[in-house]
């Protein structure tokens, strides 16, 4: 750790930003973590997060769980920024192999969780608008759905149909072509 | 007893999915990559009826699972358009271009499609149709004189459709704007040359590339652009007008086969004219002198179809100068060669493609080489058939075999970095070629020699030719010598 009251702690410390959730739970995250989040860099942007971020819409539980994300990926970000000029470096590219294979294993362990937490997960980097988090979160949801039958997929959903016959006669008719 | 898996399902008994929001569900949806699959998800329930139809992109044709007739698939992607229920779209591709046993898909299709991007798209638009198989079929088709029409596209970024010559002509309309089109390309159906002009100059405010592949012209020949915001323009299309190009913002162009031309464009960085350029048809108006980088094609063979060597008098630098070489076996074509390219623009790398092989090739290139004696970078690609037919000239007198064309003692390349040479075989005399030019080379600023051979492996007596090379020319080993193994295209139809 550097010495207190060097310029460069004081710049880290600066760059620390508070979220709170909504059941007021706090949180210490580092700019390049919170950052993930274009709601949360708007946000810096216009000097609103002195105090702290409320985030009336993600529970600590979920909150938690998006730091987790944000902070291994903001790492590999800034990894990313790091190596750019030394593409043709196979040394680096070898680092940078290994570094995306471990992202990927932390991403696949990071999905195994209950469906209720799952589109938690959605909505929350929907809120925070997290492209990473939100595509990984909703790619998982598509190949839970990917080559089942209608009736699968209400199943293992829980999804009511809630259509008459008829009416599913009738879709069915209209979108006979997908189903061919 | 109930199984553990099955209590937990009971206890998260809850429809999480269907509450989600709408922009949500299509993003899942998007994740599907299946307009089908997406689709069938309307049967889920009412909540999911629409969902579908608002999707953002659409990718339509493609992937079908191998039991699909060209037809269904047809069908598939009329049914998606009808049902499809959003305003606007983002992006439209229907790729039918890989449809088997049909070479036929019906214009009035195609007219639909077409019509639908005109109202929808805001983004791109991506249409294949098939090249039919057969050549009879196609004309058979043409004498029924299909027209197709493309609508206006008022919102649509982006146009790229290829039509695989299945309809005779593409009809652009005479009123309406394509306000926001910053990307066009067409290929593969022909074209009215003043329609083209017109929409390109009076219809497309923002046009910054355009990209005209496998086209002819029927009707009016000439082609006339005048376009505030062209960048780039490809016009790879053989035709018999005249292409006239007044073009403020232009960078980039490449042409072929033009018989009249003239060009006025300020800004041009880079020309690649790869049919016959003739002072006297063709002109470059306040075009600079210098030039980042311009291609031309040479050859003694069909020279009044291809040959552009006018050209390189044209401008006076040059970053990179492409020239590919074909010359005549008999002694005349070898003697117009010389006399042809005897200046070219001074330039910091030569690239020289040589796609026919009647003369020995080390005088060809040292003539040129004598002529750009300041290049930093030289790659050179032996394009003719592998393995390479040694055909020696055998034209008596022919001043290729004389032995002082093959000496370069006149000449040092104080700059040269790096030699590149595509496909290196390890022949006699490309190895002799290659003695005589390092021994003319600074090896001090010279880096690096890569030699691409032609199939993998190296062998290993390519290995011994080149460290054979090596010792012999750079003992002291600074130079790195890279070999590299690549695929072989196949042979082109030269």
């Amino acid at each position: 750790m550097a010495s207190a009251g060097s310029g460069d702690e004081k710049a880290a410390a600066a760059a620390m930003i508070t979220l709170i959730s909504s059941d007021n739970e706090k949180f210490e995250v580092t700019e390049a973590t919170a950052t993930l989040s274009q709601t949360i860099r708007h946000m810096i942007e216009d000097g609103c997060t002195d105090g702290g971020v409320p985030l009336p819409n993600v529970t600590s539980k979920i909150l938690a769980r998006v730091i987790e994300y944000c902070k291994k990926h903001a790492t590999a970000a800034a990894g990313e920024e790091g190596s750019s000029s030394s593409f043709s470096d196979a040394a680096f590219l070898e680092v940078d192999r290994a570094f995306l294979e471990e992202l990927e294993e932390f991403d696949d362990a990071f999905l195994e969780v209950d469906r209720a937490t799952l589109f938690d997960l959605i909505l929350a980097a929907n809120y925070l608008d997290i492209k990473g988090l939100l595509n990984l979160t909703c790619q998982k949801v598509a190949d839970s759905v990917k080559g089942k039958t209608p009736e699968q997929i209400r199943e293992m959903y829980n999804i009511v149909n809630d259509l008459t016959p008829e009416e599913e006669a009738e879709i069915r008719r209209e979108t006979q072509w997908a189903f061919e | 007893m109930e199984p553990p898996a099955a209590r937990r399902r009971c206890h998260d008994a809850e429809d999480h999915i269907s509450g989600l929001p709408d922009e949500l569900l299509l993003i899942i949806l998007l994740h599907l990559q299946s307009v089908a699959a997406s689709a069938r998800t309307s049967v889920l329930s009412r909540r999911w009826r629409r969902v579908w139809s608002y999707l953002p992109e659409l990718d339509l044709g493609g992937s079908p699972a191998p039991t699909t007739t060209s037809l269904a698939r047809l069908d598939s992607v009329d049914g998606a358009i009808k049902s499809y229920s959003a305003p606007t779209l983002h992006r439209l591709k229907i790729d039918v271009s890989e449809i088997d046993g049909c070479d036929d898909v019906p214009a009035h299709r195609v007219a639909s499609w077409l019509g639908f991007a005109s109202q929808r798209v805001t983004g791109g638009v991506y249409i294949r149709l098939p090249w039919p198989l057969k050549l009879s079929a196609t004309q058979e088709r043409r004498s029924t004189e299909e027209q197709l029409a493309l609508p206006a596209c008022e919102r649509a970024t982006e146009i790229d459709i290829t039509m695989g010559r299945m309809y005779s002509v593409l009809r652009l309309p005479p009123a309406g704007s394509f306000t926001a089109l910053t990307d066009l390309a067409v290929a593969g159906i022909d074209m009215d040359g003043g329609e083209l002009g017109r929409v390109v100059s009076t219809q497309c405010p923002r046009l910054r590339n355009l990209r005209i592949r496998c086209i002819r012209l029927v009707g009016n020949q000439d082609v006339s652009i005048r376009s505030e915001s062209l960048e780039c323009l490809e016009f790879p299309a053989a035709h018999r007008g005249q292409l006239e190009v007044t073009a403020p913002m232009l960078l980039e162009i490449s042409v072929a086969r033009v018989a009249r031309a003239y060009i006025a464009a300020p800004k041009l960085e880079k020309v690649e004219w790869t049919g016959r350029y003739d002072p006297g048809s063709h002109e470059f108006d306040v075009a600079p002198r210098h030039l980042r980088s311009l291609s031309i094609m040479y050859s003694t063979w069909i020279s009044m179809l291809i040959s552009s060597a006018w050209l390189v008098h044209r401008f006076d630098t040059v970053g990179e100068l492409s020239v590919s070489l074909g010359i005549d076996k008999e002694i005349e074509g070898y003697m117009a060669f010389l006399e042809d390219m005897d200046k070219l623009p001074a330039c910091e790398t030569l690239i020289i493609h040589l796609f026919m092989k009647n003369h020995a090739f080390a005088p060809i290139m040292l003539h040129l080489l004598r002529r750009c004696s300041c290049i930093k970078k030289l790659k050179l690609f032996f394009n003719w058939h592998i393995p390479p037919k040694m055909t020696p000239c055998t034209t008596s007198g022919c001043p290729c075999l004389l032995p002082e064309s093959c000496t370069l003692n006149d000449i040092t390349f104080y700059s040269l970095e790096v030699i590149g040479i595509s496909f290196f075989t390890g022949s006699p005399e490309e190895e002799q070629f290659l003695k005589l030019l390092l021994s003319r080379c600074n090896m001090v600023t010279l880096k690096r020699v890569d030699l691409t051979v032609p199939s993998a492996p190296v062998s290993s007596k390519i290995m011994e030719i080149v460290e054979g090379i090596r010792g012999i020319c750079c003992p002291k080993r600074k130079v790195q010598f890279n070999v590299l193994a690549r695929e072989v295209p196949k042979p082109s139809s030269y």
